[in-house]
């Protein structure tokens, strides 16, 4: 599905007026339902952005809770947003800035010392909050002042993936800190006195509060550019929205990438081989299983036309569904019965790491029904990505999906 | 302009006669189908592929059993090193092939992964095989610990480190080759016993669990030749180039043994060789001899770089050769878009390639 440019594109090729009509309406509301959920987010990581600065100017047990339960609320709806990522240059180009995973943490803060190096990383262990002047290519990077133009300068230093400066996973890493517990029962265990200034443990205190907040205010401002992507007269609109029959399969490319080769792949795969759990989405916070199973939501939402707002109104439409089902029948429910499975599936890994099983327990080699439940997830969402490339094969111009272009 | 189309229209006026009049081979897809007629034999590609299939998974099964053998004469036996260091030589390049090939039992076995961990972004294969070499040697020379353990250690980069750095050779290199050895036979088996994989893809049709139609199992193979030309152009040359400011010689794959660059080109005659034994007829004669043309001519731009990857993308001299071999394979991915997969009837589908 990676496609080169090819020096051809084809025009709309089938529909009447009236279909042409129904097609904008789907997309209409794929486009609604992306707004509404970036709006969501950043309604949530404004919340956030409260409690951190609550934590911050009184650091104790209760604010640093306060301020984790707000990122746990904040994934809610981000992770829902997600399939719209692959399908969508404009967010795919975007979504690095919040999401970028897995890090070498190091980078940020104070990390164990047999746990943080990479050989394929000079800056993996850096520490920018203890060193406010970093060695670069010979040079030094003047990390004085802890802003979020330094955390952009960071982000992705000496073009290594690695190195998060900034986003979701690198405010998780501060508020949690390292999960040394391996694959045992456990998360990140990061005091709240890390944030006070009077009886500072980890050192620099100062500094890593700084850190947090100018993370927190990107988030906030990054968040702020993806709603205004979505928004009417949006850039990511307005690409979807230009031929509606390519925005549709731009839809498809998304849930496709995001169900085969990300999650299936990078994100549940990889752990479950290397037993590794360096390796899980939320490793800091021990969220994992909310990071995935809102994901498979995410594609439902997409696929059904229907999303559920956090403030529990529901913006729904035409959707891709009844597009497929006006076409082939069989086809619409074999892959609704397929996403269904999935969000099962994934719904059986939330409650199991609710009632004690962390995500990270489950990849415990000696963990066998943890496994099997992260593999029966992986193996639904590659049997939706099968039913996925035939819904692309039937949409796309000329019901071949030909000349499409994305990536 | 006007002579090219009159040449084509020759080219197309011979192509119906021949099909017209010489029998339809279906073992070569041979003579090609006349263009316009709109139809692909999915079913005689299929059975083509398989072949080409079956010798390469052949091929890797047979050089992992020498190399495990091999392991054990080197570190029982005192056999020389060349011959151990050969024997891997010929594994990693049996195994290249077969990259581009990520579903079915591979995917199934997650045998990309254990097979060649690679990009290892986050050291993972160091740290899987100190954890190998802190058991005792007994344990270290059986497949069953190292089938326990990490999916790093269990694999050709893992074997690599081992032969390459000053880490103890033996016993370990014993028990990572028999599970590598486990691996391919396992994946022989669930490609080609009966009720395997290929028997799967000859199943076809309406109620195939995976493949509706014959067609839908070409589009797989089509959409494996293009990941393996992404796996080339943006991982195996993509990664160690990094910027002309920053390059990386360290993440060239295999930079420890200098295979890099030998992987490249036995990925490409994979590639090849699908096309031209797989593909065959039922893709046309012009498009089909000017994609292996293309092929062939990354094969001598690789031929011509003159340094090892590593080194090479680090020098402004030899870069430039590095860059022109990227810039070809990516070509060969335009060709295959523009010409075989219309052809075809098919386009890509996903595969692993679309995550990040």
């Amino acid at each position: 599905m990676k496609h080169l440019l090819i020096p051809f594109t084809f025009a709309a090729s089938f529909g009447t007026a009236a279909m042409a009509a129904d097609l904008d309406a789907v997309i209409d509301n794929y486009a609604d339902i992306a707004q509404a959920g970036y709006e969501d987010s950043l309604s949530r990581a404004q919340v956030l952005k409260t409690a951190v600065d609550a934590l911050v100017a009184a650091p104790g047990d209760a604010t640093l809770q306060a301020a984790k339960d707000a990122w746990l609320a904040a994934r809610v709806p981000y992770q829902q947003t997600e399939a719209y990522r692959f399908g969508n240059p404009q967010v795919d180009a975007w979504e690095g800035k919040v999401n970028a995973w897995p890090l070498d943490e190091g980078l940020i803060d104070y990390v164990d010392p047999l746990a943080g190096g990479n050989d394929e990383n000079p800056f993996a262990t850096a520490n920018v909050i203890a060193n406010p002047q970093l060695a670069l290519n010979g040079g030094t990077l003047d990390a004085g002042k802890i802003t979020p133009d330094l955390l952009r300068e960071l982000h992705e230093l000496d073009g290594v993936e690695a190195n998060v400066a900034a986003g979701y996973h690198a405010i998780e890493f501060l508020l949690w800190g390292q999960d040394l517990n391996g694959t045992g029962p456990g998360a990140g265990a990061r005091p709240a006195s890390d944030y006070d200034t009077a009886n500072c443990t980890g050192g620099h205190c100062d500094r890593r509060a700084d850190y947090l907040r100018a993370a927190t205010d990107l988030l906030v401002s990054d968040l702020q550019d993806a709603v205004a992507l979505w928004a009417e007269g949006g850039a990511a609109r307005a690409e979807v929205s230009e031929d509606p029959e390519q925005g549709l399969v731009m839809a498809l490319v998304g849930l496709g990438s995001l169900s085969f080769g990300e999650m299936a792949g990078d994100r549940m795969k990889l752990g479950l081989l290397l037993h590794d759990p360096e390796e899980e989405h939320d490793c800091f916070s021990d969220n994992t299983h909310n990071s995935h199973y809102y994901d498979g939501i995410g594609i439902r939402n997409v696929y059904t036309g229907r999303y559920e707002r956090i403030d529990g109104s529901v913006v729904e439409g035409p959707s891709l569904q009844d597009v497929i089902a006006e076409r082939d029948p069989a086809l619409a429910d074999n892959l609704m019965s397929d996403i269904t499975d999935t969000v099962t599936a994934l719904s059986a890994i939330k409650t199991t790491a609710e009632g004690g099983m962390a995500y990270d327990q489950m990849l415990d080699p000696g963990n066998h029904a943890g496994g099997a439940l992260i593999q029966t997830a992986i193996d639904g969402l590659t049997a939706q990505t099968r039913n996925i490339e035939r819904a692309i094969a039937l949409l796309g111009p000329n019901g071949s999906g030909e000349g499409v272009e994305f990536k | 302009m006007k002579r090219i189309l009159l040449l084509l229209t020759a080219v197309l006026m011979a192509a119906t006669a021949s099909a017209q009049e010489g029998a339809y081979s279906p073992d070569s897809g041979l003579p090609y189908w006349a263009p316009g007629r709109g139809e692909v034999d999915h079913e005689a590609l299929r059975r083509r592929a398989l072949v080409v299939l079956e010798r390469e998974f052949g091929a890797f099964n047979d050089a992992t059993g020498h190399l495990a053998q091999t392991a054990v004469a080197y570190c029982d036996a005192g056999a020389p090193r060349e011959d151990l260091i050969a024997a891997f030589r010929d594994t990693w390049l049996a195994w290249a092939p077969l990259d581009s090939y990520h579903f079915g039992p591979v995917e199934a076995n997650a045998a990309a992964l254990t097979v060649n961990f690679w990009p290892d972004k986050k050291g993972f294969v160091g740290r899987a095989l100190r954890e190998l070499l802190a058991q005792p040697p007994e344990a270290q020379r059986d497949p069953a610990t190292v089938a326990a353990g990490s999916a790093a250690a269990q694999g050709l980069p893992a074997l690599e480190m081992l032969l390459y750095t000053e880490a103890p050779e033996c016993p370990a290199v014993i028990g990572i080759s028999a599970y590598l050895h486990q691996t391919a036979e396992t994946l022989y088996a669930d490609w080609f016993d009966p009720d395997g994989w290929a028997d799967l893809a000859r199943a076809a049709g309406p109620n195939n669990p995976v493949y509706l139609s014959a067609a839908e199992f070409t589009k797989t193979l089509y959409t494996a030749l293009d990941f393996g030309l992404i796996r080339i152009a943006d991982q195996r040359l993509g990664r160690p180039l990094g910027s002309y400011e920053r390059s990386y010689p360290q993440r060239a794959e295999a930079w420890r043994s200098g295979l890099t660059v030998d992987i490249i080109g036995a990925q490409l005659d994979g590639i090849a060789d699908m096309i031209e034994h797989g593909f065959a007829g039922d893709i046309r004669e012009p498009d089909r001899a000017w994609v292996l043309q293309v092929i062939g001519q990354a094969r001598s731009r690789m031929d011509k770089i003159g340094a090892p990857i590593a080194d090479a993308v680090a020098d402004p001299a030899h870069r430039i050769r590095v860059e022109g071999l990227q810039t070809k394979v990516n070509d060969i991915r335009s060709v295959m878009a523009q010409d075989i997969g219309p052809n075809l009837g098919v386009d890509t589908g996903f595969s692993p390639a679309d995550g990040d």
